[in-house]
């Protein structure tokens, strides 16, 4: 998995392509929002507020 | 040209530069988060609910449950206060379980489904379940809605469907719980959480971390070091409004029932808030009444816990949960009806 990172940062450096960064980084974020989403054990307690 | 000069023009187009590319990096962040939202909207699209009831996926199904009501405020299909003498009235007094939040539409509701059910086994006898639930009571509230609406209904019978939060009177000490706010600013959290999939679900992940790091309890710990001792002030407390509800009824000569739900946060063999429905059978136990308690029934679905969840923000009842609890309910009380319903057509 770090080797992937560095691999990445490596691309996106020689290549200059660090505009894409902020999307990488977003992307991976939100794909970690989503399985945390998935499957998380804890649950939200159920207080129903009007 | 002069050094100084060049230097001067070299950090001034270096600055340039910098704005420019601040500017697109902002630029790139919005649109990111933008794009991020309506992904987020689109995949979650079928989700109706969340625990609690003042998130985005909650405003956005809230029409639909809104067109469902009847003149009362209720969810469920019209009825009259005055009954027909002919036919059994049967009132279901309950909180977001009876009310069915997160199940759409209102029939996939355990009242309803218990309806058809027992209307298919005795289809000769008149019945008629309304469903007072609404999504927030406790036993407070409870007692406040028996006295003020349900006993204007003449109930022939009152099913009051609990909850373990029932037990739960004050709520000084929520905060012990519920995650502190992304946004300190409480109008701005509100809004957002109000408005965005994206906030609700850093919120949620926020709260887990949080929970998972010691530093806020999670809904079993809360429970169970509040009530767990049945002579504690919040147990007594619990315990009294309960009794309240039961004498009340037993004072106007209705005869009820309670139907007890578990959290589904955990499956049932590894259930930690057993106490608290042993105490509510204990005081069932003591009116001398029949209490059913569903824990049973739902560890047949142990394996696959989440089938009995509203959806994965949201673990109210689902309509497999509603069903399995329509069938207990009318497994447990339906000959009583019956008797009560042949009695009733013959009179």
């Amino acid at each position: 998995m770090l080797d992937l990172l560095k691999d990445l940062w490596e691309l996106l450096r020689t290549r200059k392509k660090m505009w894409l960064a902020p999307i990488i980084v977003f992307m991976l974020m939100l794909g970690a929002l989503l399985i945390f989403a998935q499957g998380s054990v804890i649950a939200p307690f159920i207080y129903t507020l009007f | 040209m002069e050094p100084g000069k060049n230097k001067k023009k070299s950090i001034k187009s270096q600055f340039a530069v910098s704005i420019v590319s601040f500017v697109i990096l902002l630029c790139t962040v919005i649109a990111l988060t933008v794009a991020s939202e309506a992904f987020l909207r689109w995949h979650y699209s079928d989700i109706l609910s969340t625990a609690s009831g003042r998130t985005y996926f909650s405003n956005r199904s809230w029409p639909k449950f809104v067109a469902e009501q009847n003149s009362f405020k209720l969810r469920g299909k019209p009825f009259d206060v005055v009954k027909n003498n002919h036919v059994m009235r049967v009132v279901v007094l309950g909180d977001s379980f009876a009310y069915g939040q997160g199940v759409w539409p209102y029939e996939k509701r355990f009242p309803e489904q218990a309806l058809e059910i027992f209307k298919k086994r005795h289809p000769g006898l008149d019945i008629e379940i309304i469903n007072t639930g609404i999504a927030g009571q406790d036993l407070i509230q409870h007692n406040q809605y028996l006295a003020n609406f349900v006993l204007a209904l003449k109930p022939d019978f009152v099913l009051y469907q609990w909850f373990i939060n029932d037990m739960n009177t004050d709520y000084d000490d929520l905060s012990l719980f519920i995650a502190s706010p992304l946004i300190p600013n409480a109008k701005w959290h509100k809004t957002l959480m109000e408005e965005s999939v994206l906030y609700f679900l850093l919120q949620r992940t926020w709260g887990q971390i949080r929970t998972q790091l010691g530093l806020q309890k999670n809904a079993n710990e809360y429970l169970i070091g509040k009530f767990s001792d049945p002579k504690s002030k919040p147990s007594l407390a619990a315990n009294e409004q309960l009794n309240k509800l039961m004498n009340r009824l037993e004072q106007e000569n209705i005869p009820y029932g309670i139907v007890l739900f578990p959290s589904f946060d955990t499956k049932m063999s590894a259930y930690q808030l057993g106490f608290l429905h042993k105490q509510v059978l204990d005081v069932c136990k003591e009116h001398d009444i029949g209490c059913l308690d569903l824990r049973q029934a739902y560890s047949k679905y142990d394996g696959q816990i989440q089938d009995l969840w509203a959806n994965i923000f949201d673990h109210h009842p689902s309509a497999l949960a509603h069903r399995v609890a329509a069938e207990e309910i009318v497994d447990f009380y339906g000959d009583e009806w019956a008797k009560m319903a042949t009695a009733k057509s013959a009179f």
